[in-house]
């Protein structure tokens, strides 16, 4: 798995996220989240075109961070996700807690 | 040089089942095997991913709760084809008994600030196999998932 900044923008930042997101990596995420958090970043939107795969323990990473910085009156926001990661979210209702975009340049902070 | 006479029959025994200690570490190497089953068995690329997701949630619940934090004991998988269409993995481990398919199944409608953190492993294991059954047997807890080729 690997997270990389594409811009920031004041409190605002953009990353992409790519590989797997698994039992193994999805604490990674969860780091790299919380040191953005801590430069005081409130608000991120992350492209997810190049994430192959997701379980259990990075849906857990992600609601971690999401209720973060909702707790900051920031958001987190996903784009572009692939079938078998939309799948993942339609079950456990993630696409309803985690506002998702099908586009990078739909999203409000882009 | 030692004969070995039954290296062929050997080979084709350990081909189907895996065992290894149970930790994190070796899930890719249990995840790899079921991959290659699935492959052979000419699966489609978004069901072998499916199959991957439910083996790692079954996994990491054996591999995080079924033993003491100290003393790990070993996890085994064994995988079979019935028929062209179908794909079975039985894991088997001899921690706690412990049977995933009576735990509730989490809230999915609960708005985000309220939303437990954990939980979803088993859910996902549920909406993505085909058949499901566990039993506690001979001192082991053993779950069997069952895969269609093309998940109804």
């Amino acid at each position: 798995m690997e997270i990389k900044e594409l811009k920031r923008k004041e409190q605002l930042l953009t990353a992409s996220l790519s590989g797997r997101m698994d039992a193994i990596t999805a604490t990674e995420f969860t780091t790299q989240l919380e040191d953005w958090i801590n430069e005081g970043l409130k608000s991120f939107t992350i492209d997810c075109s190049q994430l192959d795969y997701i379980s259990s323990a990075g849906l857990r990473a992600i609601l971690i961070i999401a209720k973060q910085v909702r707790g900051l009156e920031g958001e987190l926001q996903l784009a572009a996700l692939q079938e078998s990661v939309q799948t993942v979210f339609e079950i456990s209702g993630f696409n309803k807690i985690i506002p998702i975009f099908a586009n990078l340049d739909d999203t409000t902070t882009a | 040089m030692i004969p070995q006479p039954h290296k062929q029959l050997a080979e084709t025994e350990a081909a189907n089942h895996l065992e290894l200690p149970a930790r994190l570490t070796n899930l890719p190497h249990f995840i790899d095997f079921v991959r290659n089953q699935a492959c052979r068995l000419d699966f489609p690329p978004k069901r072998i991913q499916e199959i991957e997701l439910v083996l790692e949630e079954a996994l990491v619940n054996i591999i995080k709760y079924a033993y003491p934090a100290d003393s790990p004991g070993n996890l085994t998988i064994m995988v079979t084809g019935t028929g062209e269409s179908h794909l079975r993995i039985e894991t088997s481990d001899r921690g706690i008994p412990f049977n995933p398919l009576i735990q509730s199944d989490p809230d999915v409608e609960i708005e985000l600030m309220e939303r437990p953190i954990g939980g979803l492993g088993i859910l996902l294991i549920k909406e993505l196999t085909d058949e499901l059954s566990w039993v506690r047997k001979e001192g082991k807890n053993s779950l069997t998932l069952i895969f269609a080729k093309h998940h109804a």
